[in-house]
């Protein structure tokens, strides 16, 4: 038997391929569930470390470890995405409410990096609990795993909003997010206000949330951005930090930056 | 031994009529797959086109019912309805004879894209039903042929109307000849579009019954040529406005509108009565000789080219053009080279095209002195680029370049022992774990292995002097040898076969959208030549029980049913995932080896379309993209099977892998007690889509999730 060789236009092939990457990309990687605020990556890493016992009221285990099972059981991708997906649930000034507690060299918010998983040590934060608890009592679907294994959950059933409260960034194809992280006291607040009141307008809930909560710190600028942001889904917010300027010796001056919002 | 195989005088036959059609169907309409099945709709649109050429009619009714027939409805003159001197109602020959038409110069049509007076006794011929209605002299008529043209009765006198003259046709192909019967709205769409954009004031409407609601889209255009470049140049960031040129000579009408893009190809559509030339012609060549002469000749007079300057070439000055010329050539002129209508022969057209368009040109651009001059500089920085490509390539192919030597010396490519450019085949596969394995898998006779890491470069979105400095493609142009963009050439190529080879996952389907974009933009000689392959490694594995029998391998779900039906033992059956995932020889057996390989050979079938399909998925607008995407993509937790059954339009491959896996699955309870996985074989967890808009109909409510 010679070559089976099937024709197809660039196109069909084209948009064939294409199709079945950018589903992927969209449902499966870059962007968060609005449920419960996580990357499949993120909710893998949080799932299997709650299996494996890995949680706050235990010790720390070592970062490879939580990677290789993750990366083992259900993500069967590059062992440093995973790792780095883990690195930024624990630091503090990339997520409001860390879910991950890191012990070592988690990075610095200058952009160093942080050790390698070999020499880090991690368990899940106490907050991350409330993501993850209920989970053995039929609260989400379960679904098979890459290589039909185990189950992993499709969703976690989160207790708290966590996508308001950690924020979320992510490229995909054709659609990208951008949310900010909020104060969890606030939108804590909002929630038991719109509980009692469910056709609540905007106006009244930013009674309660005046805005986003950046881990950073940083004056915000201005409060029209914020509220077409919770209108449309879309705005700008400009945040700067305090400055305190002295004078030094030989007239020079010195700027020191508080607070600053850094990216 | 051979049997009573006698060859005389009668064994030859002779196919009478429209059995001859029924017989050959290729001959006629190309293909019985959907190509020859959409070609079907396009034979009676144009002959409504040529009606409302002609003048009689502006409105043209396409309809796609619900059983996947079509009614094209035009507001002619309606078929001439007399007698015929054969002795048979005029539509019954017209629909019945083979090389019956009013097209051969008998007055009764100026210009005309039909030739043959085949079209429409063709389609009744593939036809299992086909009503015509004709309302003409103030009488509507009908009649109905069935099972391939023959007639029910004979032409009906159905009385008195007031209706508007015209045809009404009405068709429902055969399933006995087309192996699909389904209609594409799209592939319909696109069509009517380009022929409402050539027949500007022609409307031209598309109805969908089969959806609810009914889809309906007019496509109507008072500036048809002008609306059409600006179709082509949607997605794209535009130069200046459009342009149009126009004039007639010896009877010959040309229609030119033209716009640059700040893209770097050039996309150039040629119609003569309104049939797209796909190969060029004539006329194509004097546009583009008038496009350089007239440029040369303005940069010349503005100084721009000084006196010891070569002329720009060709290429230079059409980078970034998007162009559609528009022919409408008399019947006694009309002349087109070979059995399709790909490629218009008439001598004359040449120098007509090159007069007016030079003519009109030369003065747009004298009216337009800073366009004009802005263009001048945009085409001799594409001549740097292109000089510059070229040194590229000249020096990788001497060596001379220390730089070039270095790249030998990286040594990425493991190349074949023979040099024969006639049958090596070069091997792209995705990171370095599977290229470990083609190396040791192949044939090192003839097959060369490049591997590439990670996601290449989008050069829909790069400049080409970035592209020529990143290092993937920079190995990947020196390993091929025909140099890159308007200078390669295919006589150079080291290779017969380019086969792209990446894991069956999504960044595999990502990688390969990366590379295709790759050879489309810069390579393009070597898809129109046929030369770039997918290799299709295998979706599946039956591992079966005992050890008699071999492991068998599926490509798609339908081998993937084969294959498990006719076994009764115990099997395993396991999904592929990455190339990673086999080893060498397993690699070479499945997906290698010429004598045993899968390989899906990549064609350019529409030009613009597929121009179009490059620069909304890799282009750098978003919103395009965004709108393909919710057009085309569904959302949904399947998982996406090979791309041989999701091109034919079947996306239920998960369901055919649940179904093997449950049979599996059962017969693994059968004979075995304990399982791997800790689940009553009949209680799967329920799915739902992403978007938790349930699945409703999951009746698997008592599924018993205590897993943890």
């Amino acid at each position: 038997m010679a070559d089976r060789i099937t024709e197809l236009s660039l196109e069909a092939v084209m948009g064939e391929r294409f199709g079945r990457y950018s589903k992927y990309i969209i449902q499966e990687r870059a962007l968060p569930d609005i449920r419960d605020g996580l990357k499949p990556v993120q909710r893998r890493i949080l799932f299997a470390m709650n299996q494996d016992g890995n949680t706050y009221d235990h010790p720390y285990r070592k970062s490879a470890k939580s990677v290789g099972n993750v990366m083992g059981n259900f993500h069967p991708h590059g062992d440093s995405s995973i790792y780095e997906a883990m690195v930024r649930l624990s630091q503090n000034w990339k997520v409001r409410e860390p879910l991950i507690d890191m012990n070592g060299n988690n990075g610095s918010i200058d952009a160093d990096p942080p050790a390698a998983m070999r020499y880090t040590e991690a368990r899940l934060s106490k907050i991350s609990g409330e993501i993850l608890t209920d989970l053995d009592k039929e609260t989400v679907d379960m679904v098979l795993n890459f290589d039909d294994t185990t189950y992993e959950p499709t969703v976690l059933p989160s207790r708290i909003p966590n996508l308001l409260i950690n924020g979320a960034t992510g490229i995909s194809a054709g659609y990208a997010t951008e949310i900010p992280p909020h104060n969890l006291k606030e939108i804590s607040q909002a929630l038991i206000y719109l509980l009692s009141h469910p056709n609540a307008t905007i106006k009244q809930l930013m009674r309660y949330v005046k805005g986003p909560d950046f881990p950073t710190g940083g004056i915000i600028q201005g409060l029209d951005g914020i509220q077409k942001a919770y209108e449309t889904g879309r705005g700008k917010i400009i945040v700067r930090a305090k400055t305190i300027i002295s004078d030094l010796k030989g007239g020079k001056k010195k700027l020191r930056l508080l607070n600053c919002h850094t990216k | 031994m051979v049997k009573n195989n006698e060859y005389n005088s009668d064994s030859i036959k002779i196919l009478e009529g429209l059995e001859a059609v029924r017989k050959r169907p290729g001959m006629y309409i190309g293909s019985t797959d959907g190509r020859g099945l959409h070609h079907l709709v396009y034979e009676i649109v144009d002959n409504a086109v040529d009606e409302a050429l002609g003048g009689f009619g502006d409105e043209i009714n396409v309809t796609i019912h619900e059983n996947n027939a079509i009614t094209v409805q035009d507001f002619g003159r309606g078929m001439p309805v007399g007698m015929h001197e054969s002795g048979k109602p005029t539509p019954e020959v017209i629909l019945t004879v083979l090389h019956a038409g009013g097209k051969f110069g008998q007055g009764g049509y100026a210009t005309s894209g039909g030739l043959h007076g085949v079209g429409s006794s063709v389609v009744n011929a593939l036809s299992e039903s086909l009503q015509v209605t004709i309302v003409r002299e103030g009488h509507k008529w009908e009649e109905d042929f069935v099972d391939g043209g023959k007639p029910v009765g004979t032409l009906r006198d159905l009385g008195k109307t007031k209706e508007h003259t015209g045809t009404i046709l009405t068709f429902k192909p055969d399933a006995n000849i087309f192996s699909t019967t389904v209609y594409k709205y799209e592939t319909l769409a696109e069509r009517l579009r380009e022929s409402a954009f050539l027949m500007s004031g022609v409307k031209f409407t598309l109805t969908d019954e089969r959806v609810d609601p009914i889809r309906h889209e007019a496509y109507h255009y008072d500036k048809g040529l002008e609306a059409f470049v600006g179709f082509l140049n949607e997605d794209k960031g535009t130069i200046g406005s459009i342009m149009t040129f126009e004039g007639q000579q010896e009877g010959i009408i040309v229609d030119v509108a033209a716009q640059y893009n700040d893209g770097y190809s050039e996309t150039l559509l040629s119609f003569v009565n309104n049939v797209r030339t796909q190969d060029g012609g004539t006329h194509e060549a004097g546009f583009r000789s008038a496009w350089t002469k007239a440029f040369n000749e303005y940069a010349r007079r503005t100084n721009l080219l000084k006196d010891k300057d070569k002329n720009l070439e060709g290429s230079d000055v059409r980078e970034g053009l998007s162009a559609v010329i528009s022919l409408r050539v008399p019947e006694q002129y009309l002349q087109f080279e070979g059995q399709t209508k790909d490629k218009l022969g008439t001598p004359e057209a040449r120098g007509i095209v090159d007069a007016i368009v030079n003519e009109t040109l030369s003065r747009f651009l004298m009216e337009n002195g800073d366009f004009g001059q802005n263009l001048i500089r945009k085409a001799l920085r594409a001549r740097e680029a292109r000089e510059a490509a070229r040194k590229a390539r000249d020096e990788s192919r001497t060596g001379r370049s220390k730089n070039a030597k270095e790249r030998l010396l990286s040594g990425k490519l493991s190349p074949a022992q023979s040099k024969n450019a006639a049958k090596n085949e070069l091997f792209l596969v995705e990171g370095d774990s599977a290229g470990g394995s083609a190396k040791q898998g192949r044939d090192r006779k003839f097959q060369a292995i490049l591997p590439l890491r990670g996601k290449v470069l989008n050069t829909e979105k790069a400049k080409l002097a970035d592209i020529l400095k990143n290092e993937e493609i920079s190995t990947l142009i020196y390993a091929i040898g025909g140099g890159v963009g308007a200078d390669f050439k295919v006589a150079d190529a080291a290779f017969d076969k380019i086969i792209i080879m990446t894991d069956a996952d999504d960044d595999g389907a990502h990688i390969q959208t990366l590379l295709l974009t790759f050879f489309y933009k810069y390579m393009r000689p070597l898809i129109e030549e046929g030369k770039i392959y997918i290799a299709l490694p295998p979706l599946y594995r039956v591992k079966f029980g005992s050890k008699k029998h071999d492991d068998q391998f599926a490509w798609t779900n339908d081998e993937l049913e084969t294959i498990t039906s006719q076994t009764t033992g115990r099997y395993e059956l396991t999904r592929f995932k990455g190339l990673g995932e086999m080893n060498a020889s397993l690699l070479w057996e499945t997906t290698m080896d010429p004598e045993s390989r899968t390989l899906i050979r990549v064609k350019i079938d529409d030009g613009v379309l597929a121009e179009k399909r490059v620069t909304t998925l890799m282009g750098d607008k978003v919103e395009p993209r965004r709108n393909w995407i919710e057009a085309n993509v569904s959302f949904t937790l399947d998982e996406a099977g090979s791309i041989l059954d999701t091109v034919d339009g079947d996306s239920n491959s998960s369901a055919v892998f649940e179904k093997t896996r449950q049979k599996q699955k059962n017969m693994q309870s059968k004979t075995t007690a304990t399982k791997a996985i800790p689940k009553q074989s009949d209680t799967q967890p329920k799915i739902t889509t992403w978007q938790n808009d349930a699945t409703s109909s999951d009746t698997n409510e008592s599924t018993n999730l205590n897993l943890f």
